[in-house]
């Protein structure tokens, strides 16, 4: 029996256990499309290949396996690139596929030819064009295995639509590879482990910090570095794809770190000794001014990419690997007696955390008392996708209750907006029987609201959530904060009426603008069935604090503005 | 604190699969680093790049170390400077 390029991509999807993928057809791919028509995997039509990516990526964030999205070539191609830009930055397990005009004519400027290859280079972990049927099979499994080893990420496979309608006559000739393998990559490579010295510098530690970010989950390593921590029972904090590792309940965790972190952590961690950092990258929004980062510490950093070393403060001490290996390693090497930082850890907590800003007084819904309701109404397993601005700082620094990781997905490294809609439908689609909670801006929110269409098409029971200020929020804080006020094409005061477009879609919304109506209207917005909206009309000039100037140390948090 | 750039030269050893000497070269360009010269080719079982940049020292090891995990690339390891000056005296034949 015969079998086509697209049957053979397909048959590689299911042998690595996808049962769902996002896309959307066009000319170059239709054949691949003719071959899911009656496929068993499920193919969810988005109506913007930005919302495939990012819903592949949430998918992906949500369960731990790799997203795969779908595009054509030329336009279809082009409009991937943010989700995949996003995917690389968190480290996302992102596979994604693309239609390509005809071999024969690709480098002629071919209708809708673009050079995905070339336009995805940076911002692909590794990316192929298939120039042969018979390499599908192995390409594929190349391009998973990529995907999910070491730090995890985005690849790309561009087929020209000639080799997805192509045929190999004897099915049976194919070969599927067994294991793969990619000269060059070795994932699982250890490099240098410097155990005895970190723990020598543990051992003479007096202000002890550690750091927990999204290589933790990735890892599989949550319980183990659990484990650890609650036996090292020293200052902790989190970045914000790291929230949800530490329960908050445990004394010795401290809060978010970073621009907008709390102050205690921010305090810890200017004024440690030794930083044990364990799957956090630190990026610039965590680190503020990287002079004055941490000074006084030293640097123990567990971490499975080389290339996420000393990136702003040299690292004293690299633990290369798989969190999930050297971190287990690493507490079977610790000693029983162990220093007691307890006073250290009373120092850190006794800094005060100056009153939250409730952001109330004009008689709307202040965003922050709302937020923390929803927290305190939503499911415990519930999943929550934020945009990017105000409410998602809003949204990390009450998400420290979260139980697992893997409830609080946002694009954190790329800030992509139009990332919180898409990103709840792939994770409403790995898990179907949990709450999706999607938390966006109306300025975010408008980047991909075609998805509304998705939503409906396949009743997923999303529950949306607009915070709407009328403002592009973050950018206006920052024009408020440091640029004297000049509030420059931040002005949103021509929104749609989010109401009526969610109910044009099918999706009954609900208006909230007054405080005294909030959590009655949030219990009523939790219970409906099905998808709903919510808009939250809050007060214009509401700001996240405390705030990091950009490039200021984090010992320089502002609390409010200078008059 | 700023340093200055000097010219440093990173032999890359890679395999040729479709994309590598790309990757390799984006590592430098992508941080705004103009190729001074640049050499490929086959070199036994791998093939090998010789890549001359201006660049300051912490540049350079942000640079190994993105290359070293770049999918694709077996080694890095830094040029002699009579390497670098010899290379950068050669002119395309």
């Amino acid at each position: 029996m015969s079998i086509t390029g697209a049957q053979m991509v397909l048959e590689c999807l299911k042998r690595e256990g996808v049962e769902v993928v996002f896309g959307y057809p066009g000319g170059a791919n239709i054949p691949l499309y003719d071959a899911l028509y009656n496929s068993p995997i499920r193919h969810i039509l988005v109506r913007h290949e930005q919302g495939a990516a990012f819903a592949a990526g949430g998918y992906a964030r949500a369960s731990g396996q790799p997203g795969v999205a779908i595009a054509t070539s030329g336009p279809g191609a082009t409009n991937l690139v943010t989700g995949i830009a996003d995917a690389k930055m968190d480290g996302v397990p992102l596979v994604c596929i693309t239609g390509q005009v005809r071999q024969a004519v690709i480098g002629t400027d071919a209708f809708q030819e673009t050079d995905v290859i070339g336009l995805t280079l940076p911002i692909t972990k590794w990316n192929c064009m298939v120039t042969d049927i018979k390499d599908i099979p192995r390409l594929f499994a190349q391009a998973f295995y990529v995907a999910r080893t070491g730090r995890p990420g985005p690849v790309l496979i561009d087929i020209p639509v000639n080799h997805i309608r192509e045929k190999i006559e004897d099915e049976s000739a194919v070969v599927y590879p067994e294991t793969v393998s990619l000269p060059g990559y070795t994932p699982e490579k250890e490099g240098v482990q410097s155990y005895a010295q970190v723990i020598a510098a543990l051992q003479s530690a007096q202000r002890p910090v550690a750091i927990v970010g999204a290589g933790v989950k990735w890892a599989g390593a949550t319980k183990l570095v659990r484990d650890l921590l609650d036996r090292l029972q020293l200052p902790t904090v989190s970045t914000v794809h790291g929230l949800g590792t530490i329960p908050e309940d445990r004394p010795y965790y401290l809060g978010m770190v970073g621009m907008h972190g709390t102050r205690q952590s921010n305090l810890a961690v200017s004024h440690s000794d030794l930083l044990l950092v364990l799957g956090a990258r630190l990026d610039d929004r965590v680190t503020g001014d990287a002079s004055k980062f941490a000074r006084h510490a030293k640097i123990a950093h567990f971490e499975i990419d080389t290339a996420q070393l000393s990136r702003v403060r040299p690292c004293d001490m690299p633990v290369v690997g798989d969190l999930k290996h050297t971190v287990d390693r690493f507490s079977e090497l610790l000693p029983a007696s162990l220093p007691d930082w307890s006073g250290w850890l009373a120092e850190c907590r006794a800094v005060v955390n100056p009153p939250e800003k409730t952001n109330v007084g004009t008689g709307k819904p202040s965003p922050t008392k709302m937020l923390e309701m929803l927290f305190a109404m939503m499911d415990p397993d519930a999943i929550m996708t934020t945009d990017v601005g105000q409410h998602q700082m809003w949204a990390a620094q009450r998400a420290g209750g979260i139980a697992n990781p893997r409830q609080h997905l946002t694009s954190g490294g790329l800030g992509a907006m139009g990332f919180a809609l898409p990103a709840a439908i792939g994770a409403q689609l790995a898990f179907p029987h949990r709450q999706v909670i999607c938390v966006a801006g109306d300025g975010g929110f408008q980047m991909n609201i075609q998805e509304l269409a998705t939503v409906q098409r396949y009743s997923l029971p999303i529950k949306i959530v607009i915070i709407d200020n009328k403002y592009l929020g973050m950018v206006r804080q920052w024009q408020q904060l440091f640029w004297d006020r000049r509030y420059s094409e931040v002005d949103l005061y021509d929104n749609p009426d989010f109401c009526k477009i969610a109910e044009a879609y099918g999706i009954p919304a609900i208006l909230m603008n007054r405080a005294d109506r909030m959590e009655a209207q949030l219990r009523e917005f939790l219970s409906l069935p099905g998808a709903a909206q919510l808009v939250v009309e809050c007060p214009a000039e509401a700001n996240v604090y405390p705030m990091v100037p950009a490039g200021a140390a984090l010992t320089d948090m502002v609390w409010e503005e200078k008059k | 604190m700023t340093t200055a750039a000097t010219l440093t030269g990173l032999i890359v050893d890679y395999h040729n699969i479709p994309g590598a000497m790309m990757r390799v070269l984006n590592c430098f360009t992508r941080r705004g680093l103009v190729i001074q010269a640049v050499r490929c080719g086959p070199a036994g079982s791998h093939h090998r790049a010789q890549v001359v940049v201006e660049a300051q020292p912490i540049t350079i090891e942000q640079t190994v170390r993105e290359l070293e995990s770049t999918v694709g690339v077996e080694a890095v390891s830094a040029m002699p400077a009579a390497d670098v000056a010899q290379l950068l005296q050669m002119a395309p034949r």
